[in-house]
Order: structure tokens, then sequence, then C-alpha cells
């Protein structure tokens, strides 16, 4: 039996016909290439610097392989296990930011190529080559391609599950879903909310196996859950802490305010529902145990998406990421979509130009969303140049700039960092003036009023350098605009007391 | 043969023992010592049992062939006992032995029928004029309870056919015995048998794979795969191979020695080797089918009564029998099959302690979150794991089977143990036979127990979510160890309803249809 002739479905020869002359199954390697290269670049261009959450994870990462993360209380931050934040420290001390980013590139890839060959098992090459377009234009996977946020290592733990589930589907063999319960697990460590991944995966079991399925979901249900369960265990008290403080949805610690709620909704809707759209279309034309399949695939994602529509609070809805960790299932779909429409669609240059356009929208929205936090890169570039260590600063945001001094050895833990709720929450008065530095940022990063007199007061205080920082503003889906704040990094030359 | 899975995961599950068995001792809940104590003996069993597999299993090897040649074929005798089983049944079987790859001139076949049925003599008598060359003996044995009988049950029985063989056909040297219900499987059954009899003169019986028709997904465990195709062979690796009662060849000179078949125990076929295997001959394990049962039991009741007798015999001979004479290693491999039973204690204590934990937040032992995650996570990752790697490349559902009837059967096994316990060794036992045909009802009273266990996990569970103020209050780790008892208990309990077809018009019990699963 070959390859092609052992799937779990085969493409009908209509489908498996498609565009003439075209190779589908050079497609997604194709893709692959132009995708890596393309993300290369972007990375190493430093597009911008440190987001929030990236330096949360690559700091938590740094004290992690010291023995401190725990201690320092880190998993009370964590929306996932310290395995990723570990990993992308390991990156920055390779390579600084860009090392992180490009171990999340990798995981990306593997993400990619990994639902890319379940496509192909579920439903055949020529859907495995759509899904690959697909979600090589899809803004919200571009976007996390290259950020060294969670997403993408739960990712490529999700998608490797998938495929190994559908291996296990074609093969019979349950040491493939023993490994698809791991890829679950990794992908849970990586980010708690992966666990509802489960579904889809539970679903195609279920609806695959017949009554084998039953047990097969029970030993997914069981082997996936003990690596969370056992994470747990062992650190309750800090990750029950990150679990009740997150929205399971959306677990930022970025306050998400790129946009407004409308626009946000808007976002989602372009990348989140029109590209269920087509997977619909595809559920529509598929029959019997390709229809079974699709549906067991689409219904995560179509609920995922009206979840993320219909949430209370959009504040910390961050959409393209938050789109990507839930709708990774509904690409195999869009792409039998896709196939399925090109029986009698367009033609090849028509739909070659519907992608060209798909792919400029999703640049620009990538584009604008790489930039709506601050680059504090020229200001921690220039306290880490003039800083010596023990000097104490005051910034009201940590992350950031703790990534950067905590790396160069300037502060001993992320904690020397002092910033407004510090300041507030401490039952004993801190003497600003034995502070050598203060960033001063724009609402809402702004120090309280009091913190500002205080300073002024010491008298040692003295403008270091000043600029203004141009993070984006999605004004509507449409219009992304530059929202001036300035910046400006203070040194006290005369400082006296104790920062502690 | 290979067992590097087996080893690399028994080392696992030894080193977190060792990583956690004394660290335990080390926090019982000394305020709660009514629960921990039994918790700790428990949790101390399923450690024996897992440690004992580990040193029965280190190696696994099978006899290398030594066919008979066609020509030197020895004359074998055949001891088939039989009572009320179903003629055609006995029939089959008979024909079976007849069609295997042995000349049927040098074979005895002796139909002994406590049942004294006059269709079965007719029966003999009709198979004697259809294979003329054969030497077919309908036979009756003393009646049971009379002075000429040795022993009441199939023992007695066997005895008396033996007795028979003996006085008519005195050369014959090898005794098969054969259950009235078991075909033959390979048709090469007697020639590698006798085959492995004659080339070690120490070798006092060779025992087959017994197989079954069974229901698709042998879903009572009739099968046993992991006993034939795991198990067995590292007994044959250790000289301490269990005869099975059928697809069974001895060697008479080796029978003689133990004094014929025993009458002590309920079944003659453990005690029986566990006699040779002291007075120092040698045994063997041939993974061939030897035996393919026509009927395996697959109601509960059917299954409670086979189950049972064997526990009870395997923990008798345990507790009471002389065992001297056996070797270390054979004492560990019969200890093992003695653990598996008594491990029926701990998942009973476990299915007690679960619950109580549960609602009252009383543990039986003192843990720290982050201590009890490298202590203890690691031995019930190992037990599992060594569960799945003892399985080999045989489907996952026969190991999860085997989950569902240790915990299933845990209240029959532990009965069991009072009974060996309490009786003595003097007690005697009237022993039933099997009933070879099912019975198939809905056998709620005979899962009351099982239902009741269910019912208090699933309830304690529930409670404890409704109840939880927090994450960490609900203990997730208790609950996924509820789980591992709540789902095979629920799959044990759909058992009993096995074969009944609730959607029936008029007749609600339905014949599942037999396939011949055999083995893998």
């Amino acid at each position: 039996m070959s390859a092609s002739e052992n799937r779990v479905y085969s493409a009908p020869k209509s489908i498996a016909s498609g565009f003439a002359g075209v190779r589908s199954v050079a497609i997604p390697w194709a893709i692959l290439v132009v995708l890596a290269f393309a993300q290369l670049i972007r990375v190493a261009r430093g597009f911008n610097g440190e987001s929030t959450e990236e330096a949360l994870y690559i700091t938590a990462g740094l004290r992690a392989w010291e023995g401190e993360a725990v201690s320092d209380q880190f998993l009370t931050l964590l929306p996932g296990s310290v395995l990723w934040p570990a990993i992308s420290a390991a990156g920055y001390e390779f390579l600084g930011l860009p090392g992180a980013r490009l171990l999340s590139l990798a995981f990306f890839l593997v993400a990619f190529i990994a639902t890319v060959l379940g496509t192909r098992n579920l439903f055949g090459q020529r859907a495995a080559a759509f899904a690959a377009v697909a979600m090589a234009v899809s803004a919200p996977f571009l976007t996390v391609a290259h950020l060294a946020l969670m997403e993408s290592f739960a990712l490529a733990g999700m998608a490797a599950a998938f495929l190994a589930i559908t291996m296990f589907i074609e093969k019979d063999d349950r040491t493939l879903l023993l490994l698809g319960s791991l890829g679950l697990t990794l992908a849970v460590l990586g980010q708690f909310r992966s666990m509802i991944f489960v579904v889809p995966l539970g679903l195609l079991l279920l609806t695959m196996r017949g009554r084998k399925g039953r047990l097969d979901l029970v030993v997914l249900l069981l082997s996936s859950s003990l690596g969370f369960i056992v994470y747990f265990e062992a650190f309750s008290q800090q990750v029950e802490i990150a679990m009740e403080s997150y929205q399971f949805l959306t677990p930022h610690l970025s306050t998400g305010d790129f946009a407004s709620a409308s626009t946000k909704r808007g976002l989602l809707l372009i990348w989140g529902a029109l590209p269920l759209l087509i997977a619909m279309h595809g559920c529509w034309k598929a029959a019997g145990k390709e229809r079974r399949m699709a549906v067991s695939l689409l219904v995560l994602p179509v609920f995922w998406l009206l979840a993320l529509l219909l949430l209370a609070d959009p504040s910390r809805l961050l959409v393209f990421p938050d789109l990507a960790a839930g709708s990774l299932m509904a690409y195999p779909v869009i792409g039998l979509g896709l196939s399925y429409l090109s029986l009698r669609g367009p033609n090849l240059a028509s739909f070659g130009l519907a992608v060209v356009l798909v792919l400029l929208v999703s640049l620009v929205h990538v584009g604008g969303f790489d930039r709506s936090w601050p680059d504090y890169r020229p200001i921690s570039d220039r306290i880490v140049a003039a800083m010596d260590p023990g000097d104490g600063v005051l910034v009201n945001e940590q992350w950031p700039f703790a990534v950067v001094l905590y790396d160069s050895g300037l502060i001993e833990t992320p904690e020397d960092l002092v910033d407004a709720e510090m300041i507030l929450g401490n039952s004993e008065l801190l003497d600003l003036c034995a502070f050598s530095w203060m960033v001063e940022l724009s609402e809402p990063l702004a120090w309280p009023a009091f913190v500002g007199s205080a300073a002024t007061s010491c008298g040692g205080f003295e403008l270091s350098y000043a600029t203004m920082l141009k993070p984006t503003y999605f004004s509507n889906v449409f219009t992304i605009q530059e929202q001036p704040a300035p910046a400006e990094l203070w040194f006290n030359s005369q400082p006296f007391g104790d920062t502690s | 043969m290979n067992t590097w899975a087996v080893r690399l995961a028994g080392f696992f599950a030894l080193g977190s023992t060792l990583w956690c068995g004394p660290w335990l001792l080390l926090h019982l809940n000394v305020d709660h010592l009514w629960m921990s104590v039994p918790f700790t003996i428990a949790l101390g069993m399923t450690m024996a049992l897992t440690l004992a597999t580990f040193v029965t299993e280190w190696r696994r090897s099978a006899p290398v062939p030594a066919p008979v040649e066609n020509g030197n074929e020895p004359m074998v005798g055949i001891l088939i006992p039989t009572m009320h089983e179903p003629v055609r049944m006995v029939s089959r079987t008979v024909e079976s032995v007849l069609q295997q790859n042995w000349p049927t001139d040098r074979m005895v076949i002796v139909v002994s029928d406590d049942g004294k049925t006059r269709d079965v003599e007719l029966e003999v008598a009709r198979l004697r004029k259809m294979y003329a060359s054969a030497n077919i003996i309908y036979n009756v044995p003393p009646q049971r309870g009379s002075v000429d009988r040795r022993g009441d049950a199939k023992a007695g029985n066997l005895n008396a056919a033996l007795e028979l063989i003996r006085s008519r056909y005195p050369e014959i040297r090898f005794i098969e015995t054969r259950d009235a219900d078991d075909e033959v499987g390979d048709p090469d059954f007697l020639r590698q048998t006798v085959g492995l009899l004659e080339k070690d003169p120490k070798l006092a019986y060779v025992q087959t794979i017994k197989s079954a028709k069974v229901s698709e997904g042998d879903p009572f465990n009739n099968l046993e795969p992991l006993f034939y195709h795991g198990n067995m062979l590292a007994r044959h690796d250790g000289n301490s191979v269990f005869p099975c009662g059928s697809g069974l060849v001895w060697r008479e000179e080796a029978l003689a020695d133990i004094g014929d078949f025993p009458t002590w125990s309920l079944v003659e076929d453990l005690l029986s080797g566990v006699e040779a295997l002291r007075r120092g001959w040698n045994s063997a394990y041939l993974p061939i089918y030897g035996a393919v049962a026509q009927h395996a039991p697959e109601d509960i009741e059917n299954v409670y009564k086979q189950r049972g007798t064997w526990s009870l015999d395997t923990l008798r001979i345990m507790f009471w029998w002389h065992l001297d004479g056996l070797n270390l290693r054979q004492r560990i491999q019969f200890s093992q099959l003695a653990f598996y039973y008594l491990h029926s204690l701990a998942t009973i204590v476990f299915i007690v302690v679960l619950p109580i934990s549960l609602v009252t937040g009383i543990y039986p032992m003192e843990l720290s979150g982050f201590e009890a995650a490298y202590r203890f996570w690691p031995l019930i990752v190992s037990s599992e794991l060594f569960l799945i790697a003892l399985n080999g490349r045989q489907p996952f559902e026969t190991a999860w089977r085997l989950k569902e009837m240790l915990i299933g059967l845990a209240p029959v096994y532990a009965r069991s143990f009072f009974r060996a316990v309490i009786d003595g060794p003097d007690a005697r036992y009237v022993y039933r036979i099997t009933r070879k045909t099912d019975d198939f009802h809905w056998y709620w009273t005979s899962t009351v127990v099982q239902m009741v266990a269910f019912a208090v996990l699933s309830g304690a569970l529930m409670y404890r979510v409704l109840n939880s103020a927090s994450w960490s209050a609900f203990d997730m780790g208790l609950a996924y160890l509820t789980l591992l008892q709540i789902l095979p208990l629920a799959g044990f309990i759909r058992k009993s309803w096995f074969g009944v077809n609730p959607f029936a018009r008029h007749a609600p019990i339905a014949q599942p249809e037999l396939s011949t699963e055999i083995g893998d």
C-alpha cells in the first residue's frame, strides 16, 4: 500500500486534480521556506523592543535557570509553566531578544509543519497545501511566529499532538496516542489555556476510532493531564494565584490597549470569522467520514471565536495571539474548504491575487501590532551604559527594563526595580532620594504626582535623556496610527539614603 | 527474548519505590493512624507486587522447538474429564485431538465422564467407529465420596482415567490433560510438546497457551494475553511454569512421583506443578496454542466462580502448603501470583480511603505539594508505565481490561483471601464446575459492592468539586487518583449486563456473537 493510499481519507480525484499544473506536494514546503526566511529577517531587524510579556517570560526564565523562579514568586505571574520562559531565556542568553524570538519562530515552524502534515493525513495533500497557504497569510499566526510569547511553544505542542493523533488514527498504534498526549502536555505546560485543545483531539478520536475511541479518550485525558496536575500539585500556592488572576481565554499581563473594544472585535471578525466561513464551506461540501473529521476540528475554533467576541472585558484581549491559540484546528478545515472552492471557484490567477491581497492586509495588521507597545530600548540602553551595579532605579514599567538590567548584571534581582505599585504597597516609606535613576513615562504608566514631587525635592535629579515613544494604535481595522508618548530618563547625581 | 522495556520500566518502578517508600513512612499522618496505617500497608502491597513482578519478569525465554520426527511418535494418553458438558462440545474436542498432526494409533483417548451421561457414551462409541485406528475409551470414574476415588473434584476424575491408562497401556510415558471443551489449537501440539519431553528427561510437563473463543474485545480477559504472552515466558525462564490443566502434557513418571493429581486443592493444576518442582523436576512453557476453549465464561456469576476458585486455590497453597524444595526464584514466581490476588485488599483500602480524604480533607500522609510532586507522583507514573511495558505489543485494551478486572474482582479475591486464612489447611470445599454456557442477565446483585464503591467515589469527588473554594483546595492530584479507580470500576460494572440487549423486543437476553479471537 502506498503512502497516499494509506491516508485516513484520500481526497476525491476531482479535488486532487484542482488547479492544473500546481504541484500541491511542494507548496507547503515552498511556503515554509519563504515564511521562515521572511520571519528571520523580521526578527533580525529588531522590529521592536521587548513587550511586557516577552520581558516577563525571559526574566522569569533567567531566574528559573538560577533556581530562583519559585522563590521570586514568578509562578504567580505566568499563565503557563516556566517551561517556555526557561527556553526563551536560553535564547536570550545567546543572542539577546532576537535569540528568544528565533526560538519562538522555530516552535512556530514546528507547529506549521505538524499542522500541514496532520491536514494531509486527514484530508489529503491538496487540502494540506491550502491550509499552508491560509496559515501563511494569517495575521494571527504571522504575529505569534516572531514574538517570544508562550503561544508559539503551545502551538507547537498542540500541532504535534494533532499530527500524532492523525497518525494514530491511521496506524492504530497507541504509542502515537501517547506521543499525542505528550504534545498536549507540553502545550498545556507551555500555556495553561491549551488544555482546551483536548476538545478537537477527543472529538477526532471519538468520531474516527469507533468503540476504541472511548478508551483512547480516557488514555488521552489521563496521560495528558498528568503533567499539569503534577506541576500544579508541586506549586499549587503560586499557580493557583496565576490561574485565578488571569482570564482563561486571554491570560495576558499586557493591557492590550492597542485598539478599542469594537476594533478588536472587527479584527476578530476579519481573522477569525472569515476563515471560519471558508472552513464551514469545507464542512458543508464534505461528506461522511471527512465531514465528521471536519466538524470535530471546527467545534473548538467556533466556540473560541464566539467566546472572544462576547468577552465582557476585552481589555486584555490581544486578538492575534488569542486567535492563533484557539483557531489552529480551523486551518486543516480551511484547507479543505479552499480545496473545494478551487474546484468551481476562481482560477489560479484570481486565487493568487486574493492571497496577495489578504497577505497585504495581514502584513499591515502585523506591522501595526508589532509596534503597538513602546520601544524602551533607547532608554534602557542608556541606563545600561551609565549605571553602576547597585544603583537604585525607579521605573513604572518593570519587566522591559528588568530583563535588560538583570541580564547585564546591574541589578541582583528583578525586584530591585521599583514601580508605583511597590511604592504604594510598601508599608515602610521608601526614600526616593536614594535612587540613582528614574524613568518617567506617560499615562497610564506615569508616576503618581507625589513621586514626582518627592523626586524633585531631592534636588539631585537631572534630565539625562528625553525621547518620544511612538506606539501604534488601531483606530479602526483599516487605520493604524502612531500615538506619540514622551519618555524621560532622570539621573540623580547625589543619591543619599537606602533604597531597600 | 527482548525485555529491555520491562527492565527499564522496572528500574524506574524500583527507583521510585526506593525514592518514595521510606519517605512516605516518615510522613504518616500520626493523628489518623486508623487511616494512614492501612493506606501505607496497601501502598506497600502495590510496591511489593510491582517489585515481585519486576524480579520475575527480568528474563523471558521460550524453549527451542524439538518436534518429534514423523514415524517416531510414542504412545500418548489423553485424559479428557467431563461432567455435563454438552455432548457436541466433548465431541468436537475429541475430534480436534484426533485431527492433529499425530498418528491416531499412537494416542489413547480417555473420555472420563463424571456425569455418567448416556449421550456421551454413545458419542464416544460413534467416534470409535469413525476413527477405527484410534483408541478411544469411555470411562466412568468411581462415585464421588467412594473409597475407590482419589479426589472428589476434577482430580478424582483424572486420577481414575490415569489408573485406567496405566492398567491397559503401561508403556505410555506421556499423559495429556485436556478439558472437555478445549479443542486443539496448533495441529503440531503433541509433536512439539512431546518432543520437548523426550529431549529433557527431567522435564515433568509442558504447558502451552490456553486460548478461547470469546466475544469481541474479550471483555472478561479470558484470553489472559499478559499471562500467556509475557508472564509465562518469564516463568519458563525461571523454571516455574504453572500447569493450567489443559493444553498440557505430563511425563507419566513425574505424575507418579508426585502421587498423581493432587486432591488437597480445589483444582489440581497449580498444586501438581508445585509438587513436581519441589521434587526437582523441570517445567516448560511452549508458546503455541495447545487449547482453545469452545466456551469461556462471559457472565459475571460464572466469572466470579472461576476466578474465585483460582484465587482461593492459589492463596491456600501459598499459605498452607509446603513449598520446601523450591528455589528462591521459583518461590518469588509463585509469590508474585499470590501478591496479585492479595493486592485486592490494597485496592479495597484505596477505594475506602480516597472518598474519606475527598470529603473530610484528612489525608493518610502529611505531604507538602512540591515534595509530593517529586516523591509520590513518580511512583504512580512508574506503576502505570510498568504495566504498559508488561503489556508489550498487546493492544492497550489488554492492560486496561486487566485493570478493570483487578479492581472489579477485588471483592472476590479478598473473599478468597479471608476464606483461605479462616478456613485453614484442612477445609474441604465442594468444587463446582464452571458453566459451559452463558446466562445473560443484569447481575446487579453480584455487583452491588462495586456499584456502591463507584457511587461513593463519584459522590465524594463531586462533593469535593462543589465544596472547593480554590484550585488547591480541590486537590487535582487526589481527584486524578480517584478517577484512576472510578474509570476501571465503571468498566467492570458495565460487564454486569454484558450480553443483555435492552432493546430486544421479547427476549431481554442476547447471545453475543462469538468470534474466534485466539490470543493476538
